[in-house]
């Protein structure tokens, strides 16, 4: 069974969120905010609007949303060194400070799914092999069964900052109908199995907006992330 | 289409309230895929997650440099923070002196604070706000025209280099309002030639 190391997983999809006392200024600001928003990247679509959360699609790349607690967005394949992400973080979030009037921010999130696949057995036995739980032999809990999609996860947190790592073996499978009247497209039934590797990465206190630039606090977290994760996947 | 949609984050225990929230990519019904736990897995034999914390959080405010803790990657950050706890040291020195040593041993430690505010003008990039205050502290030592500082307004300058040092990514409005601050505690923020200027146009004579 070959190590699991970083290197080795395609990341998937980034997302990054920030939590606040609830900003009644969406409520008078939400259009001025997505107008701004869509000034700087005019192609944004829509996908839902209510008084509660908006949420946008950007070039089938972004997924952005903000509601009266939280804002999020959603990178699915990012590039590897997240710079058009970070470009990207850092304006929108001077956007979302602005339009909602943000001062106290009650937790920034950056959170990197990174995921690698294996035939099935293997992706059970690549989770097993960092030997977090230990699996007597023989029936328990009057179950003759195997472990089939493990997971293991921990949360490591400091005073100010912390990380869950998660690793879970998955299943998944792909499929897609297409409508009767489509008929140059195919359908497509697949399956795959492999690793699934979550990682969190958080603060625990308050952080003022004014202490944040996002493009800079991202690329830290990514760094420290990329650094230290290797510690925590070996058996 | 496919009639089942069930993201598949929504397939572990991934959606606490603790936790970044992911989007499901808009995996549905209307869109290329979908992806759907495997019937064939029996989900019953996972073994659940396990959670630890440490040491737990403070919930207080976050420090910059624990919000920003590699050196390496923020190093202009960092040596701005560094410069600013140097200034706010010597202010502290130069208060002493009016304390115990007189005018003149405070001058020199003011004197020596402005020497390294100078070097944190290099640091504007940090932004606009930044950039405000930490000019505006120029100024205000610069018109002082060598008149040495009062105890109270060494205190109004060290509590606009705290503000910068907690909150370097200030907003232009809370800049103004520390700019300010200075104008009420007895120093002059304001550039000098741009009043010379405004009197120009003031004056109705032809030159």
């Amino acid at each position: 069974m070959p190590p699991l190391e970083l290197e080795t997983f395609e990341l998937e999809q980034a997302a990054f969120e920030v939590r606040y006392p609830t900003a009644y200024q969406l409520w008078d600001r939400a259009g001025a905010l997505w107008s701004a928003v869509q000034d700087a990247w005019p192609a944004i679509e829509l996908i839902q609007a209510d008084p509660m959360k908006q949420s946008f699609r950007l070039a089938n790349v972004y997924e952005i949303a903000v509601e009266l607690k939280k804002a999020q967005v959603s990178s699915f394949k990012p590039e590897p060194s997240l710079k058009e992400l970070r470009a990207f973080l850092d304006t929108y979030f001077g956007l979302l400070v602005k339009f909602l009037d943000l001062s106290v921010l009650n937790r920034v999130g950056f959170r990197l799914r990174f995921y690698r696949e294996f035939d099935k057995a293997a992706a059970a036995a690549a989770v097993m092999q960092t030997d977090r739980l230990r699996v007597p032999d023989g029936a328990h809990f009057s179950i003759e069964g195997a472990v089939t999609l493990p997971e293991f996860g921990l949360r490591w947190e400091g005073k100010s900052l912390g990380v869950m790592v998660r690793l879970t073996a998955e299943d998944r499978k792909y499929d897609f109908e297409p409508h009767p009247m489509l008929k140059r497209v195919e359908p497509v039934h697949f399956a795959t199995s492999g690793v699934l590797l979550d990682i969190d990465y958080y603060t625990v206190g308050i952080v003022k907006s004014s202490q944040l630039r996002v493009d800079e606090w991202i690329k830290q977290a990514h760094h420290v992330i990329k650094r230290d994760i290797g510690s925590f996947l070996k058996p | 289409m496919t009639a089942q949609v069930l993201p598949f984050h929504q397939r572990t225990s991934m959606t606490h309230s603790d936790e970044t929230a992911i989007s499901s990519g808009g995996m549905t019904s209307s869109t290329l895929a979908t992806i759907v736990p495997d019937p064939h897995t029996p989900s019953m034999l996972t073994v659940q997650s396990i959670t630890t914390s440490v040491t737990g959080g403070s919930g207080g405010l976050v420090d910059m440099a624990d919000l920003y803790p590699d050196t390496q990657i923020s190093a202009g950050l960092r040596s701005a923070l560094a410069q600013l706890d140097d200034i706010d040291g010597l202010l502290v020195e130069g208060l002493g002196g009016l304390r115990d040593e007189g005018i003149i041993a405070s001058d020199d430690a003011v004197q020596r604070a402005q020497a390294v505010l100078r070097e944190l003008f290099c640091f504007r990039w940090l932004g606009d706000g930044f950039g405000q205050v930490i000019g505006a502290l120029n100024l205000s030592l610069s018109n002082q025209d060598g008149l040495p500082l009062t105890a109270e307004q060494i205190g109004v300058l060290r509590g606009r280099i705290r503000k910068v040092r907690e909150e370097p990514f200030l907003s232009d409005q809370t800049a103004a309002q520390e700019v300010e601050q200075l104008a009420e505690g007895g120093l002059n923020p304001f550039a000098t030639e741009l009043f010379a200027f405004a009197d120009v146009g003031d004056d109705d004579s032809v030159r």
